[in-house]
């Protein structure tokens, strides 16, 4: 009965994600409380007579969960529903490849570099198969990864125009400010001051994006002075100093083991 | 009852599994859908608690938080607490079984161990929480123990656990919490609750008196728990009552009135009854408690309205408990089975004097292994055949050769002053101001001979007069003073007359060095255990030695208060604290020994762990080694514990450490023959520190205390202790080891173990003092003498209705022969020396046995004859005519062993004979005519209940006491046994030996 009624809801779930309805959320929320109670899910991954249509139904459910999540732009929902779903992928191998579920692997990926978890990143691409790894959705992602840890961030900013998916979109924007934090860090310690235009090309803004880079200057670079036309950048707060070793503490630490080896017998 | 999760052998998908789907829908809104997920969760959270660990605040959160249904926080819980569970913190994972409640935690019916595990920490958390006056230092009591109403529930959950055990009818697991918790209510319910079976009831009894004296830490709570006990058992029909159980509550208890009068009931009942009450009273006095034994004395009612019989009974009582009827018997028994080997002492002077001059340390120490081999045995043949040896003794050496005759003739009261009569001061004589050692030691000796509580109470008082004239008359002279306040001490012991501590004050007050220094001993004896809370007389003794510039008395003060603290646990902490606090080493010394004595054989943890601290931080080596050393004493109640604690301590840099480890290890473990003790002590024999050498020499020995020839390492120990003294290099200190040792090991005629306890388990006060003023040679060397008092016969004894040896009552030992025998004596090298030790032999194969058996009958003897002439079989002490024939039999006895295979598997003692302290569990008393009256009595004195009293028994033996008076016992006739067709010069050494001295001796004299 449940395995049906998993089923109509997995339908109706679907035609609710593509037309972007609202009630999709609770659709999934009460699929998952079914899904729940399959044993042959993991972690139990039971034989059930119809574990292989529940693993399926799952997969799907699941892989239609994390699109949702992409697509409300809610990173939190989006992990939960692949932390329960990677376990199906890699326990239940039996389980038919979906229409979806490279989409979701590589936006994963994509996950996972915004969230700079390099080495999650790493360790779930350990995961996926050649074949997988040869698909445009997660190449893109491991191409990314590549470009950004080489520092090459023009190379980003021109990737970003070519995306494979609409959905892709959501982790370019939060990904192209953590670059463009990455970038302010490292002018204010390598310049002591820059002229405007410059430092708006070398922030990544467009030409016509004088506004947005203003407000990016004002919001996230509060001790970055804009005089006459040149961004004036704080000196560098100095180094610890030798008064800040903690001189007592060491002392009175080595007074205490010598008196421990006093007693040592 | 929850559903056991599913082991991971039942999985048939991958062997990958993982628990993070279901972790991450925890964080999902729906709360349905988390519930959903905790209870899967807790189907799988035992082979996947790695992973749910990560996410254990969460679930913290989700089963302490509001926002869930009951229901949910109840399965968050008891996922919580299984993870927990396993990552050990068993703290955390019962409090949140708690909260999971009775679905998830069911404590009567789940017996798994996570259950298991949890239920022991409730009940752990519930005694630590009950004892509130237990020091609140341990980890379990965290200070949230209250906070968070853990205590409540935890209460709950051992409440369950009793109701449990009632149904179970585990009486004693109930009564273990019940004491451990320190909760008189339940005590008295679990008593109450069991009584419907009387059977049971005496059994949880006796569990509560054993766990009473051994678990029970506080002392107030103690009596308070032996009152009920006790009431307990008085409250027993008499058919079921365990009369000897009732005895030990109410000694523990002090109520001698109510021991008096059952002893009374007892013998108005008469027949077996009043064999049992002869049977306590033997018992009552083996535990040494002079005071209580006095107290039941005068209690007994002194009708003279009774009958003859029950008038005869009344006698033999007061006689075993006053007139020193017990002491006899042991010196009776030690006289006639002594087995101790002259060869030792002799061989031991010849390598002393090869080499010319003998330093007089090694040669007073001599002298003491001498009292050793020969404590309690009247046994001086030694002394007397060397006299010439024994004048080189000088100054306080003399005092220790004179000293040694007590220690030699212990318990020999009733000749005490015709033997030392040489010695004593002279009466009336001009007090000399120097010089008088010997006048001193003999003093001592006396109180060395009356130093048992178990001899007549009547001698005690009158020697101890005797010893006080000589304190008063003798002041001027130090020495003298010295031996008579220390005997004054030993005669005296524990008797409490605050007379006696005066004159003893007095003679501290003329500040001499010597003679204080006895004087605060002697006075710690008066007063044993008499010290607490404050006392006037502590207090004084404490300002004197603050006072005082003499270390001497200092530390006899000290050791005076220490032993004013016997057994007075947490009454004497004040003084504890105060000495342990004080600048002075002397009386930081002190103050050790004062934890030694006040908590001897508690095992008290506190006592232990002040000790270890003192051991390891204190800057004065002897405080350290006192503290060290009295860990012996706290512990020797578990003694395998003490070997482990100082494991560490052996290896310390710190030679005076070592040399205390040795001596605590050798005083836990004595006579044990225990392999690992001796393991560890073996390196420290090969030390670099002399005295470390002599330590190790010296508890090796104690540990070899009896043990067989066929012991692993005996042959090896004895060839080094031999060894040792002939050395040419080797230090004087480390050949003092070695004599002593040898005096140890084979001390009081190989029957004697040093042993704080009595058989009952009480703590023998002569013997705890022996123990503690041996350990003082360290500074005094006369203190050796003082060891003969820890020595404590191992006998087994079988006495009829007359109190005489019954010789037809028989242990079996379920061993081989050689696993207990005495070890082969010593055999003369030289030719020319008359060869009266050669090696006997009891023939223990049944074959042999029914050989000389048959033989005898043949010979027209009857029954009672074979036996007793078994017992005799090869000793040479026979009479003229019985030699052939006894010759015959050894033949015999050898020609059978050499057809004989294997040692035979078990074998006979007779009565009476040795039984060591291993021995008595593969003991079993023969059933036959006669059998204990107390079932399960297998050592020590045992009455006898006779099965057909009708019947004649010609075949006992009264007890005996040595005496001076008679010339010493005949020597036998030289005597070479030869086999027939062997070499006349074959020394039978291969037959297998048990050997004993001749019993004839105690006849010819009784003869005489």
């Amino acid at each position: 009965m449940s395995i049906s009624e998993a089923s109509a809801l997995l339908k109706k779930l679907s035609s609710e994600v593509s037309s972007f309805s609202a009630s999709a959320s609770t659709t999934l929320a009460s699929l998952k409380l079914i899904l729940v109670d399959f044993d042959s899910l993991p972690p139990l991954c039971l034989p059930t007579p119809d574990s292989k249509e529940e693993q399926r139904i799952a997969c799907e459910a699941l892989e239609l969960g994390c699109l949702l999540a992409v697509k409300n732009g809610d990173g939190e929902a989006f992990e939960g529903n692949t932390n329960q779903l990677f376990p199906i992928y890699s326990s239940c191998l039996s389980v038919p490849q979906s229409a979806n579920r490279k989409k979701v692997q590589g936006l994963y990926l994509m996950f996972l570099l915004v969230e700079n978890r390099l080495a999650d990143f790493h360790s779930v691409l350990q995961t996926y198969t050649a074949e997988e790894i040869g698909d445009e959705r997660i190449n893109f992602a491991v191409l990314l990864e590549r470009e950004l840890m080489v520092g090459s961030y023009d190379k980003f900013a021109t990737s970003s125009t070519s995306l494979p998916d609409p959905l892709y979109q959501f982790f370019m924007t939060s990904l192209l400010s953590t670059v463009r934090d990455n970038v302010a860090d490292a002018l204010e310690v390598s310049y002591e001051s820059m002229d405007l235009a410059d430092a708006q090309r070398m922030l990544m803004f467009q030409p016509n994006e004088t506004s947005a880079f203003e407000s990016f200057v004002k919001q996230s670079r509060e001790d970055w002075m804009v005089v006459d036309n040149e961004i004036k950048f704080q000196p560098v707060v100095a180094s610890n100093r030798a008064e800040d070793i903690p001189s007592m503490k060491l002392i009175s630490q080595s007074l205490s083991f010598a008196t421990e080896i006093e007693r040592i017998v | 009852m929850i559903a056991l999760p599913t082991p991971p052998t039942s999985h048939s998908g991958p062997t990958q599994s993982s628990a993070l789907s279901l972790l991450s829908m925890l964080q999902e809104d729906s709360q349905p859908l988390v519930f959903s997920a905790l209870k899967k969760l807790l189907r799988v959270v035992d082979t996947l608690w790695h992973e749910v660990s990560a996410s254990l605040p969460l679930l913290e959160e989700i089963a302490e938080g509001e926002e869930f249904p009951k229901e949910t926080k109840a399965v968050a819980s008891a996922v919580a607490s299984r993870v927990f569970f396993h990552l050990e913190e068993y703290r955390d994972s019962l409090r949140l079984a708690l909260g999971a409640g009775d679905a998830y935690f069911n404590v009567v019916s789940d017996k798994s161990p996570y259950v298991e595990t949890l239920v022991c920490k409730a009940i752990e958390i519930y005694t630590k929480v009950s004892d509130s006056s237990s020091v609140a230092d341990d980890d379990v009591m965290d200070d949230n123990v209250e906070d968070d109403g853990l205590k409540d529930k935890v209460l709950g959950i051992v409440e369950k656990m009793f109701e449990r055990c009632y149904s179970e009818r585990t009486w004693s697991h109930a009564l273990g919490i019940a004491l451990e918790a320190k909760n008189i209510d339940k005590v008295k319910q679990i008593l109450e609750k069991c009584g419907d079976s009387l059977n049971e009831k005496v059994a949880t009894l006796q569990y509560g008196l054993s766990a009473c004296t051994t678990v029970v830490v506080n002392r107030a709570f103690r009596t308070e728990a032996l009152t009920v006990i006790g009431e307990n058992f008085r409250s027993l029909p008499e058919s079921h009552n365990d009369f000897a159980s009732l005895v030990r509550c109410e000694h523990l208890l002090g109520n001698s009135s109510s021991v008096s009068e059952m002893l009374a009931g007892l013998l108005k009942t008469g027949g077996d009854k009043s064999l049992l009450a002869l049977q306590l009273c033997f018992d009552l006095v083996d535990t040494g408690d002079q005071h209580f034994v006095s107290a039941v004395t005068s209690g007994l009612p002194k009708g003279d309205s009774v009958s003859s019989e029950i008038k005869a009974d009344m006698e033999k009582v007061t006689a075993i408990l006053e007139g020193g009827f017990a002491g006899e018997l042991e010196l009776a028994f030690l006289f006639k089975e002594s087995d101790s080997d002259p060869l030792i002492i002799a061989n031991l002077k010849k390598s002393l004097e090869e080499k010319g001059k003998v330093a007089s340390l090694l040669h007073s120490m001599s002298l003491h292994a001498n009292a050793f081999l020969n404590a309690g045995t009247t046994n001086d043949k030694f002394l007397r055949e060397n006299l010439e040896y024994l004048k080189k003794a000088n100054n306080w050496a003399k005092f220790s050769a004179t000293a040694n005759l007590g220690c030699i003739h212990q318990g020999h009261v009733t000749e005490a002053m015709t033997l030392l009569e040489p010695y004593l001061p002279a009466e009336g004589g001009a007090v000399a101001a120097t010089g008088g050692y010997a006048e001193g030691g003999a003093l001592m000796a006396l109180g060395l001979i009356h130093g048992k509580p178990n001899c007549a109470t009547a001698l005690r008082t009158s020697t101890t007069r005797y010893l006080r004239d000589q304190l008063r008359t003798n002041s001027a002279n130090e020495t003298i003073c010295h031996g008579a306040a220390l005997g004054v001490g030993l005669s005296g012991l524990g008797c409490r007359d605050a007379t006696i501590f005066n004159e003893l004050k007095e003679v501290l007050y003329t500040d001499s060095a010597v003679a204080g220094e006895a004087a605060g001993i002697a006075m710690g004896m008066v007063q044993l255990g008499n010290g607490g809370g404050g006392n006037q007389e502590v207090t004084e003794m404490l300002a004197y030695a603050k006072d005082t510039s003499h270390e001497k008395i200092i530390r006899g003060l000290s050791l005076g208060i220490a032993l004013m603290h016997y057994q007075l646990e947490e009454k004497a902490d004040g003084i504890i604290e105060q000495l342990f606090r004080d600048r002075d080493p002397v009386l930081r010394y002190g103050g050790m020994w004062t934890v030694a004595l006040a908590y001897v054989g508690t095992g008290n943890n506190a006592a232990i762990k002040k000790l270890l601290h003192v051991a390891i931080s204190d800057v004065s080596n002897e405080v350290r080694m006192a503290a060290i050393t009295a860990l012996a004493f706290v512990l020797f109640k578990t003694p395998e514990r003490v070997p482990e604690l100082v494991k560490l301590l052996l290896v310390s840099f710190n030679p005076h450490v070592r040399y205390a480890s040795c001596m605590a290890v050798g005083i836990a473990m004595a006579g044990s023959g225990n392999a690992d003790t001796l393991a560890i002590l073996e390196p420290m024999l090969e030390d670099l520190t002399d005295f470390v050498r002599q330590g190790a020499l010296i508890a090796t020995s104690m540990v070899m205390m009896q043990a067989p020839e066929s012991h692993k390492s005996y042959k090896k120990f004895k060839s080094k202790l031999t060894g040792i003294v002939g050395e040419k290099h080797q230090s004087p200190l480390t050949k003092m080891g070695a004599i002593l040792g040898q005096g140890i090991m084979d001390a009081g005629g190989r029957n004697v173990c040093l042993n704080m306890a009595s058989r009952d388990g009480f703590v023998k006060p002569t013997s705890v003092i022996g123990i503690m003023m041996f350990c003082q040679h360290w500074f005094w060397h006369p203190c050796c003498s003082l060891l003969g008092l820890a020595f404590q016969p191992t006998v087994m004894a079988g006495l009829n209705h007359d109190l005489a040896f019954v010789k037809k009552f028989v242990v079996t030992c379920n061993s081989k022969p050689s696993a207990f025998a005495y070890p082969a004596r010593l055999v003369e090298k030289k030719e020319e020396v008359k060869k009266r030790v050669t090696t006997v032999s009891l023939s223990t194969t049944a074959k042999a046995k029914a050989a000389a058996a048959k033989k005898k009958k043949e010979e027209g003897g009857d029954d009672m004859e074979v036996d007793k002439k078994e017992e005799e079989t090869k000793k040479e002490g026979e009479g003229e005519g019985e030699e052939e024939k006894e010759g015959e039999e050894d033949s015999e006895a050898a020609k059978k062993k050499k057809k004989k295979g294997p040692e035979p598997k078990s074998f006979e003692l007779n009565n009476p004979s040795r039984m060591t302290k291993s021995q008595v569990r593969v003991c079993e008393p023969k059933p036959g005519r006669y059998h204990p009256v107390l079932a399960g009595a297998k050592s020590g004195i045992i009455l006898l209940t006779d099965t057909t009293p009708t019947e004649e028994d010609d075949e006992v033996e009264k007890v005996t006491v040595p005496s001076v008076e008679e010339e010493e016992a005949k020597m036998p006739e030289p005597f070479v046994w030869r086999p027939e067709g062997a070499a006349p010069a074959a020394a039978p050494t291969t037959t297998d030996t048990t050997a004993t001295t001749p019993t004839t001796t105690t006849d010819d004299r009784a003869a005489k």
